[in-house]
């Protein structure tokens, strides 16, 4: 290396930051040549002087400022999680409710529902699923009826597209039995 | 066993731990006062932004990673505030610029007087320190704020180049160009002192 690129890694080589292998070739010239040692010795005084600055204290109010600013920027944190909470339970409470009272679809409950859970979805009461429950597509397990939503879709589309057809008469949709 | 800054980082982020935001002030509150106050050059602005700096990291707990060094994160968002401060700075023409901030610090800032004095030393000696501080401040003053990022964080906040890499978002390659740089041009405004034999 040449006195001028060795003089370009002088502050790294004062810092520690050069990689090993050239912190050793650094080494080894400033231990031949005067002119880079004199060059290190003044950029080391620079750094020296520098370091006499020794800075300032906070402020006798400085933590006051600050906790004023905190306030004033946002919500204190406690309140935060307290809102957080409360959104949760009440969320919660209003999804026991609506379970209670059948108004949840029974899509969160899968793909393969009971007559009860049809009976929701459909809007009727139980009664009248039963009634009906020859014109819908379904499976058996045992005794069990069992409805797959997909055919059951399927089957809704094919009576709008039915709209005349009177296999069920509307007269017959007792939305009120649902929502007792 | 005493909590790292990363683990209060971590409990400021997922339980908004008052207290473990209280800790990382206490522990970084001078460091972060005096970045603010060698890079700005001006003890009030230095005490309003420093608190700035904390408000910024207790907003954007949220954003930390625990992969990065707590300082790094900290850093980063004292060198934005430092940066936007500097611009509004530039873009307000009835607030001093940095140089006429410096030069306007007269013999009554006792402040500056005081963080400098040891009791032992004499008040020549109090005053000899006070001038060598204006006239770092002035040669600190005259580099770019880029350069003069780099020089404070390595100089005095004792950070590595591939701290200082992460924070100012550069190779460290260019850190240590900058840092060579600034000493350089540093050399030309204090070697009088140096040779004066103070």
């Amino acid at each position: 290396m040449k006195c001028e690129e060795i003089r370009d890694r002088l502050t790294e080589f004062l810092d520690e930051e050069l990689p090993e292998d050239i912190y050793k070739i650094v080494q080894t010239h400033l231990d031949e040549c005067e002119d880079c040692r004199k060059e290190l010795e003044s950029l080391k005084s620079v750094l020296n002087v520098c370091q006499q600055w020794k800075g300032i204290e906070p402020s006798r109010d400085w933590e006051s400022e600050l906790k004023k600013k905190l306030n004033k920027t946002q919500r204190p944190p406690e309140m935060e999680i307290e809102i957080l909470r409360s959104a949760v339970i009440g969320l919660s409470q209003r999804v026991l409710k609506l379970e209670e009272k059948g108004a949840l679809p029974p899509t969160l409950e899968g793909e393969i529902m009971t007559v009860e859970e049809l009976a929701r979805y459909l809007r009727l009461s139980v009664d009248k699923v039963f009634e009906i429950v020859n014109q819908i597509p379904k499976f058996r397990i045992g005794y069990e009826y069992r409805f797959v939503r997909e055919s059951i879709d399927h089957w809704i589309r094919s009576l709008e597209r039915n709209s005349d057809s009177q296999s069920i008469p509307y007269s017959d949709w007792n939305i009120e039995d649902y929502e007792k | 066993m005493i909590p790292s800054d990363e683990e209060l980082m971590l409990k400021v982020k997922f339980d908004n731990d008052t207290s473990a935001f209280e800790s990382l002030v206490q522990r970084y509150k001078i460091a972060l006062l005096n970045f603010v106050y060698r890079f700005i050059g001006d003890q009030e602005t230095a005490q309003d932004l420093s608190q700035d700096v904390f408000i910024r990291l207790w907003m954007s707990a949220e954003t930390y990673l625990p992969v990065a060094k707590f300082a790094t994160f900290l850093y980063t968002i004292a060198k934005n505030v430092c940066l936007n401060a500097l611009a509004k700075l530039k873009s307000t023409p009835q607030i001093q610029s940095l140089s006429e901030v410096i030069a306007s610090q007269d013999g009554d800032d006792c402040e500056l007087l005081d963080a400098l004095s040891d009791p032992n030393n004499s008040p020549e000696k109090e005053l000899l320190g006070r001038e060598l501080e204006q006239r770092i401040t002035k040669a600190i003053g005259k580099l770019s704020p880029e350069h003069r990022l780099v020089f404070i964080l390595t100089e005095y906040d004792d950070l590595s180049y591939q701290d200082v890499a992460a924070i100012i978002q550069c190779p460290v390659g260019t850190v240590a160009s900058r840092k060579n740089a600034a000493v350089k041009t540093l050399r030309r405004y204090l070697e009088p002192l140096r040779e004066g034999g103070m």
